[in-house]
């Protein structure tokens, strides 16, 4: 009986193995072997005598085969192994067919660093970067430029814009839709203009704008949000500029 | 020449199924694919604003798609109508439908209009806080205009009884999810009338549903 003899002997008595199993055993046997027969090589064995001595040492294939089959029990876990490798393979063609979201992902964590939205005035009298970060239930309204500008470029007739953010307090979670819509600007006086639909978002970050227009007195805005019994009120100073 | 130890049955598929559970993480943190209808909805219910909110009720019916779901969900802000089914990128939903039930009113309604094929189903459904409401009435009006004054006139009723009325968690709820097959004129505007009475037939609550949505479906 030479190695291979033996090797197939020993897998021929194994009943409760998968193929991959089988494989994984027989390349176990084989280097086992192989590692036996170097060290009696080295000891000045020849090929055949090192051969027959380490299949002595290794003993009868049907009892290894036999010892082999007391170790492999248990289908369960072969189900479960099976079962996570499905789950791992659905779970990646589902990532390859969303990578697109990936940009929403992106979006949300530019808001967290830097948002910086194009202001609607074509011309800013004056503008200030803000950083105020406000919980609103699960999510952050980030207010991060104030600027004055003119109202539909109609000269004379000044307006101010607050720039706002929205994402949620988990970095990945889902933003509120509606919070934008729920959040306005007023004057010191309570002057309140309807809003101007400007903003865009998706399911990470929503970004917006609030307008109103101001007199000639006003030297701040107030940005208000109102929803589910939740209420903010935050003063906002006009951003300087002479002749203004 | 050092080999690689034969792993065991056990240690194989722990290893696999702790990284099937990243990948899970992964796939439902960074890509927001739902696994489950209920974590779809719930998705919904945080883009809606209301934040966690649990099931009061599920249904299969209308099947405007195989795998469609509806789902009706509450919490102590708000009471949410939402739909998913089953696609290739997981559960998605199409629409979530809110209403606001911070107040101390005796009952909170919302309407959310499905367009399918040429068919118009109106969902209607709310919170109810008044104990002495016993009759859920949606009295589903069109509003014309005759000589510059509006007139309204009754299409159809939906009722819905005590009996019929949905609990969770000491709170009670009413869905009416119903074909609309109505005869009315092109230049009228229809309007959902919520109308609640108690035991005696005295109106308990009466007022226009203001919280309407709408979804159409190919």
């Amino acid at each position: 009986m030479d190695r291979r003899q033996y090797t197939e002997q020993v897998l021929s008595s194994l009943r409760r193995v998968t193929a991959k199993e089988r494989e994984a055993i027989r390349q176990e046997l084989d280097g086992h072997m192989e590692d036996h027969m170097e060290s009696l090589r080295e000891l000045g064995y020849d090929e055949q005598e090192a051969e027959a001595r380490t299949l002595a040492a290794m003993g009868d294939p049907a009892e290894v085969g036999r010892e082999l089959n007391r170790q492999y029990t248990g289908w369960g876990w072969v189900l479960l192994s099976r079962a996570a490798v499905l789950l791992t393979v659905v779970l990646c063609v589902q990532t390859l067919l969303a990578l697109g979201i990936l940009g929403m992902v992106i979006d949300s964590i530019s808001a967290r660093i830097y948002p910086n939205e194009p202001s609607v005035y074509t011309a800013v009298a004056a503008t200030e970067r803000l950083d105020i970060r406000i919980p609103v239930g699960n999510d952050i309204l980030r207010v991060y430029r104030i600027s004055i500008g003119q109202a539909d470029n109609a000269p004379g007739v000044w307006e101010a814009e607050v720039q706002l953010c929205a994402y949620d307090r988990i970095p990945g979670g889902i933003v509120s839709r509606r919070l934008m819509g729920q959040t306005w600007l007023e004057t010191p006086g309570g002057r309140r203009d309807p809003p101007k639909g400007s903003g865009r978002g998706n399911w990470r970050v929503e970004y917006g704008s609030c307008y109103v227009r101001l007199s000639p007195e006003d030297t701040y805005v107030v940005l208000r949000f109102e929803a589910f019994d939740e209420q903010i009120r935050l003063e906002l100073p006009l951003p300087e500029q002479e002749g203004l | 020449m050092r080999r690689k130890k034969l792993p065991s049955r056990k240690r194989q598929a722990l290893r696999r199924v702790l990284l099937a559970l990243v990948s899970l993480l992964l796939v439902d943190h960074i890509f927001g694919i739902a696994l489950l209808p209920i974590q779809a909805v719930r998705r919904e219910a945080e883009h809606e604003g209301i934040g966690r909110a649990w099931v009061v009720e599920r249904k299969w019916e209308p099947s405007l798609y195989k795998t469609h779901l509806f789902y009706l969900m509450e919490n102590e802000r708000a009471v949410m109508l939402g739909d998913t089914y089953l696609s290739p990128l997981g559960w998605e939903t199409m629409f979530g439908a809110t209403v606001d039930c911070t107040g101390e009113e005796p009952i909170y309604a919302g309407y959310h209009q499905i367009s399918h094929d040429d068919k118009v189903l109106g969902c209607y459904f709310g919170q109810i806080n008044d104990p002495a409401i016993e009759t859920v009435v949606i009295s589903i009006q069109q509003e014309e205009y005759d000589q510059g004054k509006a007139v309204r006139s009754e299409l159809c009723r939906l009722t819905v009884e005590r009996e019929d009325f949905l609990s969770r968690r000491d709170r009670t709820f009413f869905w009416i999810m119903e074909p609309l097959t109505l005869e009315q004129s092109p230049e009228a505007v229809r309007y959902p009338v919520m109308i609640a009475y108690d035991a005696e037939g005295r109106i308990a609550a009466e007022f226009d549903i203001e919280w309407c949505t709408y979804s159409g479906y190919g």
